[in-house]
């Protein structure tokens, strides 16, 4: 919960954790390390210094530190995780779904653990989808589009697979399609980061809801073309608000962009914790105004009720989750003694 | 000689472009060394990540390669591309003289060539974005789309502005779209002047475009800063 001067509470759901094993005993080639080093070259680039953490413990960090750095100072009241297998790469998954799901059952309602999968694994990995489903209640997944799998390096929301497990996601009460728009996508003549595949899976599946991590970053100009046409298509924040510390003008820019193109109700909230931390990143975003001359330009402002619908009630709506219940349930629980320890 | 001829082969690698940006390679520090013994030259290249993508990467390698052959006293160019996940693939196939299908037979169909003409459309909707910043600060929103090539050329007349004009004036005509004097100035990808009504929504899609550009630009920089300081 974050408070202002003016003692508005505002309930926050970061849209975009992990809990993440990169280290060096879990790689399983040195594309394990390159992975992990170059989310560590993000993370170097553009956190505050203060917050910037040691090699070591960025590859792999402890339950408490992340419960602390989240819900203790960060602000957090809710979190998602975005699990990414990365199978390929790391012996065991990069992210863990059992190992999320365990810390999801023991602090009810402050983590939800969304699942993944893969087109790829065809039918086999259609029974999979269906037993995640039903033993972690999935409610989302995170897909990696560019995750490497055998000789393939990559896959399309538009391929057959991918749309019967779109299908399959439905049937499950799987409603909300988190993609990841990342480097290297088969086939590699083509643009690596092009978004076409979301607009045509969003158009086949109106009842899904595609968030696109990132915002679709390179892309965001084909991003907001989709999202235009497509009212089942969010904005995910995760990267992209890491920007208002070294480059506040970009990310004013952006958001006079996302305000314009997909209005206040789809754009999301995500720290990608541990890649930055929540604190800095929601002081900073509770303080920021849009600059003038980007107000008349884009012809948006960023307002106070503006910034709790990205914080928290987007993410609320789309996960089905009452703030206000939530705010009662979770202001006794073990974790509030955490937050309380933190001051 | 050999300073100048390291000079040269700068030169030359000016103009090579890293097509999503759409900015030199010498500017954005991708070249990692270059080395000329007496008619041998090599250039090393580099990227802010081991994971940017290889169809870029390997435009980039057939550019500097071409560049540099550009020069008369060349008589041999070895140009790779080092710290990438398909470096070695790379570097062999643009020693072989192989096509970029053939590197990646697998997992590419067809050629780098609608990807090249995809990116300098998006350049030129940047480069028409820079344009139209310095026009709005003469001209007001319903002259601007009704001025032709020969009117700007002449307001455009000092060396920033007439820059960000030329290098507009130079991927319309790359583009193939029509530049000659009475010309609509501003003008669609299609070659279709701009209507009064429509200059909003469409001033708007070229700044997203440009700012797509610049933010890519910006994060490519910061993290080659962080790979190999700087």
């Amino acid at each position: 919960m974050f408070k202002t001067a003016d003692g508005d509470e505002i309930f926050i759901i970061d849209g975009h954790i992990a809990f993440w094993d990169g280290s060096a005993a879990n790689q399983r080639n040195r594309h394990g390390a390159e992975f992990i080093d170059c989310f560590y070259d993000y993370h170097r680039n553009l956190s505050p210094e203060e917050w910037l953490w040691p090699h070591d413990k960025f590859t792999k960090y402890d339950e408490d530190t992340m419960l602390h750095d989240l819900f203790g100072r960060g602000y957090v009241d809710m979190a998602i995780f975005q699990p990414v297998g990365l199978t390929d790469f790391y012996k065991e998954p990069f992210g863990n779904i059992e190992k999320n799901f365990g810390l999801v059952e023991k602090y009810p309602g402050r983590l939800i653990g969304n699942g993944y999968f893969d087109p790829r694994d065809g039918e086999r990995g259609l029974d999979l989808l269906e037993y995640r489903a039903k033993t972690f209640g999935l409610q989302g997944v995170k897909l990696y589009t560019a995750e490497w799998h055998g000789d393939s390096k990559g896959y399309k929301l538009s391929d057959p697979w991918a749309q019967r497990y779109l299908a399959k996601c439905l049937q499950l009460g799987i409603r909300n399609i988190h993609v990841h728009k990342g480097p290297t996508i088969k086939p590699l003549n083509r643009d690596a980061f092009d978004v076409a595949d979301v607009d045509d899976a969003a158009s086949a599946f109106p009842e899904l809801n595609f968030i696109v991590e990132h915002i679709g970053l390179p892309r965001l100009d084909d991003f907001c073309w989709i999202a235009v046409q497509e009212p089942n298509v969010y904005a995910g924040l995760a990267v992209a608000n890491a920007f208002i510390h070294t480059r506040p003008r970009y990310f004013a820019e952006i958001m006079g962009e996302l305000l314009y193109w997909l209005g206040e109700d789809r754009i999301l909230f995500g720290s990608d914790y541990a890649l930055w931390h929540p604190k800095w990143l929601v002081e900073k975003f509770m303080s920021f105004e849009l600059p003038e001359d980007i107000q008349k330009e884009s012809g948006q402002r960023l307002t106070l009720s503006i910034k709790k619908k990205i914080l928290g009630e987007n993410a609320a709506r789309l996960y089905g989750i009452d703030i206000e219940k939530a705010k009662r349930q979770l202001a006794g629980d073990s974790i509030a003694h955490v937050i309380e320890q933190a001051g | 000689m050999a300073e100048t001829r390291y000079q040269e082969i700068w030169h030359v690698l000016e103009q090579v472009m890293d097509p999503e940006l759409d900015q030199p390679v010498t500017e954005l520090g991708f070249v990692d060394s270059i080395t000329v013994n007496g008619s041998q030259v090599k250039v090393v290249l580099r990227l802010p990540t081991y994971w940017c993508s290889p169809n870029f990467a390997f435009l980039m390698l057939e550019d500097a390669n071409q560049a540099v052959l550009s020069m008369n006293w060349v008589a041999k160019a070895e140009i790779s591309l080092k710290d990438h996940q398909s470096s070695d693939l790379l570097n062999a196939g643009l020693t072989d003289g192989k096509k970029f299908r053939d590197i990646f037979s697998e997992e590419a169909d067809g050629d780098l060539e609608s990807l090249r003409l995809h990116f300098q459309k998006k350049a030129f909707m940047g480069r028409q974005a820079d344009l139209i910043t310095i026009m709005l600060r003469i001209w007001a929103v319903p002259e601007v789309v009704k001025l032709s090539v020969h009117e700007v050329t002449i307001a455009l007349g000092d060396p920033e502005t007439s820059l960000v004009w030329e290098r507009y004036q130079a991927m319309r005509k790359t583009l193939g779209i029509s530049a000659n004097p009475d010309d609509y100035a501003l003008i669609t990808l299609e070659g279709k002047p701009i209507a009064d009504r429509d200059f909003s929504r469409y001033w708007h899609q070229l700044r997203l475009t440009r700012m797509n550009r610049e933010f890519n630009g910006d994060l490519c920089q910061g993290l080659l800063q962080i790979r190999y300081g700087g």
